[in-house]
């Protein structure tokens, strides 16, 4: 008897891309995505104007010379947007992989230790999650050590992150380690941090992607809210947000100035949002999560 | 001869998916009459269940139904929600598996018994939990006038299901459709629930179609089988004539892996090997052939109406059901290469 | 009921203790207040900064600062400003109504949006409605806040200019001439005042919310308790109000609990925006000046907002779920 269907196997990684690449949206924005950061990073290679030339050009709306127009002193925006780009794509990045690491084995440690080492470890993210990450950071950032810089950004951002992270991964490794091969793994002699290395982290590894992708998204918005206040990245340098603060007072008589940096913050937190949805359905298609 | 109470007559369920239509029932029929117990069995995925939602059109919207479904002669199909909220919990009602997600758990179970009074009679408040009072105490619920005002996470799986039960049988129904109500108790739970069962039946005067994959269950609450498999009925006879002469090697190879007390001398179980078939790209012939030790070439490409068998209400489908007079599942299953 | 919420409250101590121990730390440490009359040009004379020096407590260690602020705001001085002649507990006070009536109402308008959309999406699931409302709130979930207020002040001064009326107020919390306005007409004026930034303010939160209720709903549809209420017989009518709405609002308290931070971090965006002198422009220029006694104070009070919510929030999870009641 020949059975009418053969099958082959699937590796996880296999099946995981597939069900990405079915979401439409997801793969479409992943396109952008790498657009725009090829916009950034290679587009100032072959464009005519630095980020911070000064042309004779003063505030001229956009036109073949300069696409998205000139500010009052004669920079070209079009560069100003692929440099701005740039530094909040890195500071978003930076953040995101501080974020992540940190609260990923804080969250890990908490959830497969439990007890009284897991009680404080979240009553120190609550401590944490108390105070509004805006008005911390723009405390710290105001005054701090390396003022301005992006790296301090990306710190301070990644260090007011990180408890979010840890909430998620604890959540996951609470119900991972009830899981059977968790106790096999005990049973053949696994120590704990074999255990958190080898079996949790994999197995969490989802949730944790789909957790980082998340806390880039937030990591461009969190730039732009302390560029915007004015106390993130500074002039000289360029970002997104500074570029959108610098024109608030544009957005009626020069529209352009204010509107093209805008729409790359909200593109790139956009195409990032959906590309992060995309990956959680791709690593668990069941339906909708509801649980903190 | 008791009046017929409900007809399904060829119903067919599919649900379209991203690969394709799952034909989840292919064609079932079978008649209920009044007062009547029967036992409607078969695996996960056999379709019993969509088809007792089907009756109560409880059904996804995306679901595509074709066939009849008549209760009293009066067809279902194809009636509003509206009009089936009334025939719902009036004249059909039904009870699910899982004791604890089938009820609300901010409301006490006294208010969601009342509730169910209430929804087909203008009554007070009061008169419905008196009402509610009265129904635990059928069902066997000590302390009933405590009770009622009980969450459901207070209870224990027992009552929960009881007062399931309870639910059930509040406004008289003529037909109690009860799906898998104790597949998720304990065993010596199912004894106090299958109970329940029977004098919410003496109460109410109401039919029992009982679904279950438990032939145990089957075998002291039911007087008629249905068994079906991948969509299909495939034997239907009284309970006596499917246990003692099963005529379809599906029906026999359940009752072979089934443990008996009665049977003495028996030294193992034997399980029917491989696994139901997938129902989104049936191919033809007989759905059992891959499992089926009697399949032969005609199998594979004709599936078997239900044909009679030792009478005329005891019918199988299967071509070769006369070959299987007196035989065991012993020597029909055993001793073979595990089926491709 | 009572003793759950003093016991929170109570449990809820230590951590404020310890999150203003820390900002105190954090803000205290990452900046000198006396830097300006340090760079002047001529520089202060040292008098002048030995005095400032000894009024700020700048001398004493990071413990000691934080042991004076801290029993000084028990009795309820919150300590010296930068600028001598500021109150720091009075403007706290000032500002916080300003800035709460802003918090208050946009968090209700948030979840009246939220739960409407979240149920029709959820009902219509797959239709358009639902697959644009996604859209929409992916899109206002990309847009950061001060963006969105910015767009909406702008269109409302143009609304103004076209229309020749003043429809919209895009400039502070009151208006100039509110002294001089009766009861009535204060009100007017504060409520004109409040509707741009209230809906900016809101639109974010609305967007994550309506995602969460939407899912939140859908699982609430698709349980073995709706399908029990409608096989009694109960209308799509009645298993909506009775049984879907009432359990699925429940996670949605703790999920606006948890956002309260982030709302408020968002008001003082807002605020900036639209020029209010409430809560952010007070953060703002106490961080600009490195005023540490006003912007521990100010984070002080944060954290009790905040702590305040989760305790409202616990007690009501635990008045709508009775699972939890009896714990």
């Amino acid at each position: 008897m020949s059975s009418e269907f053969t099958f082959r196997e699937r590796t996880q990684t296999e099946l995981v891309l597939r069900r990405f690449l079915r979401h439409k949206a997801a793969v479409i924005s992943l396109v952008l995505f790498l657009l725009v950061v090829l916009f950034a990073y290679a587009g100032p290679l072959i464009w005519q104007y630095n980020y911070d030339t000064i042309t004779d050009d003063l505030s001229q709306s956009p036109s073949f010379g300069h696409p998205f127009g000139t500010d009052m002193i004669g920079h070209d925006t079009f560069a100003q947007v692929m440099r701005g780009t740039q530094q909040s794509l890195k500071i978003a990045l930076a953040i995101a992989l501080i974020g992540t690491v940190l609260g990923s084995l804080w969250g890990a440690v908490a959830g497969l230790y439990r007890g009284k080492l897991d009680f404080l470890m979240m009553r120190i993210v609550d401590i944490v999650l108390t105070l509004p990450t805006i008005a911390v950071a723009a405390a710290v950032a105001a005054q701090g050590v390396g003022r301005s810089q992006w790296w301090a950004i990306a710190v301070i951002l990644g260090a007011l992150t990180w408890p979010y992270v840890s909430r998620v991964v604890r959540g996951v490794v609470l119900s991972l380690r009830e899981q059977e091969f968790i106790e096999a793994a005990r049973a053949l002699g696994g120590g704990n941090a074999r255990i958190v290395l080898r079996h949790l982290l994999p197995n969490a590894l989802g949730a944790i992607t789909v957790t980082a992708t998340l806390t880039i998204a937030a990591g461009i918005l969190g730039e732009a809210a302390l560029s915007f206040l004015g106390v993130g990245v500074q002039a000289p340098d360029t970002s997104l947000g500074l570029l959108v603060s610098l024109n608030r007072d544009a957005v009626n008589t020069r529209p352009w100035l204010f509107y093209f940096p805008g729409l790359f913050i909200i593109l790139i937190a956009l195409t990032i949002n959906f590309i992060g949805d995309g990956l959680r359905d791709a690593f668990d298609p069941k339906q909708t999560r509801v649980r903190q | 001869m008791t009046e017929v109470l409900l007809e399904v007559d060829n119903l067919t369920v599919g649900f379209p998916t991203e690969d394709g239509v799952v034909q989840a029932v292919r064609g079932v029929s079978y008649e209920v009459r009044r007062g009547e117990a029967v036992g409607i069995v078969g695996e996960s995925g056999s379709g019993k269940s969509v088809t007792s939602l089907a009756v109560m059109g409880l059904l996804p919207r995306n679901a595509r139904i074709k066939g009849s479904i008549r209760l009293l002669g009066e067809e279902l199909l194809g009636r509003t929600d509206t009009e089936m909220s009334d025939i719902r919990g009036r004249k059909v009602a039904m009870i699910f598996q899982d004791p604890l997600t089938s009820l609300n758990p901010v409301y006490t179970v006294g208010h969601q018994i009342a509730e169910a009074v209430r929804a087909h009679g203008n009554v007070s408040k009061q008169v419905a939990l008196k009402r509610a009072t009265d129904l635990l105490e059928v069902v066997g619920i000590p302390n009933p006038k405590l009770r009622i005002n009980s969450y459901p996470h207070e209870m224990s799986g027992g009552m929960r299901q009881r007062v399931v039960i309870a639910i059930a049988m509040a406004n008289n129904p003529d037909l109690i459709i009860a799906d898998e109500p104790t597949t998720a108790l304990d065993v010596t739970v199912q004894a106090q629930v299958l109970e329940a069962l029977e004098a919410a039946r003496k109460e109410t005067g109401a039919a029992l179609v009982l679904i279950t994959h438990d032939l145990g269950v089957i075998a002291g609450h039911t007087e008629r089988v249905c068994v079906m498999y991948a969509g299909k009925m495939v034997e239907t006879g009284a309970v006596d004539e499917i246990f003692y002469s099963p005529r379809m090697p599906y029906s026999l190879g359940l009752l072979g892996s089934l443990p008996r007390i009665d049977e003495s001398g028996r030294p193992r179980l034997i399980p029917i090997k491989g696994s139901p078939p997938s129902l989104l790209n049936l191919p033809p012939g007989c759905p059992f052939t891959p499992r089926c030790p009697k399949a032969r070439d005609l199998c594979t490409h004709t599936e078997p109406e239900l044909t009679a068998t030792t009478n005329l209400r005891h019918l199988a489908a299967c071509h070769f059901h006369a070959e299987l007079a007196s035989a065991t599942a012993e020597e029909v299953f055993t001793d073979l290469e595990a089926p491709q | 009921m009572f003793a759950y919420v003093v016991r929170r409250m109570l449990a809820a101590i230590p951590v404020l203790i310890i999150a203003s121990f820390l900002a105190y730390a954090l803000v205290a440490l990452s900046g000198d207040p006396l830097e300006p009359l340090k760079l002047r040009n001529p520089p202060a004379p040292q008098q002048t900064i030995d005095l400032e020096t000894q009024r700020l407590d700048l001398d004493d260690n990071i413990f000691v600062r934080y042991w004076h602020w801290l029993t000084g705001v028990l009795h309820g001085d919150f300590g010296q400003s930068v600028q001598s002649s500021y109150d720091i507990g009075a403007n706290l006070g000032r500002a916080s109504a300003v800035t709460l009536r802003l918090v208050l109402v946009a968090v209700l308008l948030a979840l009246v949006l939220a739960v409407l959309t979240g149920v029709f999406s959820a009902v219509r699931q797959y239709s358009r409605f639902d697959y644009t409302m996604t859209f929409v709130g992916f899109v206002f979930l990309a847009m950061p806040s001060f963006w969105i207020a910015i767009v909406l002040k702008d269109l409302a001064v143009r609304y103004n200019k076209a229309t020749g009326t003043t429809v919209f107020y895009t400039i502070g919390e009151t208006s100039q001439n509110y002294a001089s306005l009766s009861p009535i007409g204060k009100f007017g004026d504060i409520l004109g005042h409040l509707v741009l930034p209230t809906i900016a303010l809101a639109l974010i939160s609305y967007a994550a919310w309506s995602r969460y209720q939407r899912a939140a709903m859908l699982e609430v549809l698709n349980s073995d308790y709706v399908r029990l209420a409608r096989a009694k017989g109960l209308t799509w009518r009645k298993v909506l109000i009775r049984h879907v709405l009432r359990t699925a609002l429940i996670p949605l308290v703790t999920v606006t609990a948890l956002d309260i931070a982030g709302i408020l971090g968002g008001a003082i965006i807002t605020e900036t925006v639209f020029n209010w002198n409430g809560l952010g422009r007070m953060l703002l220029t106490g961080v600009a000046r490195a005023d540490t006694n006003a912007v521990a104070g100010w984070l002080l009070l944060a954290g009790i907002v905040v702590i305040a919510f989760n305790v409202i929030a616990d007690a009501l999870y635990a008045v709508l779920d009775p699972r939890i009641r009896h714990e």
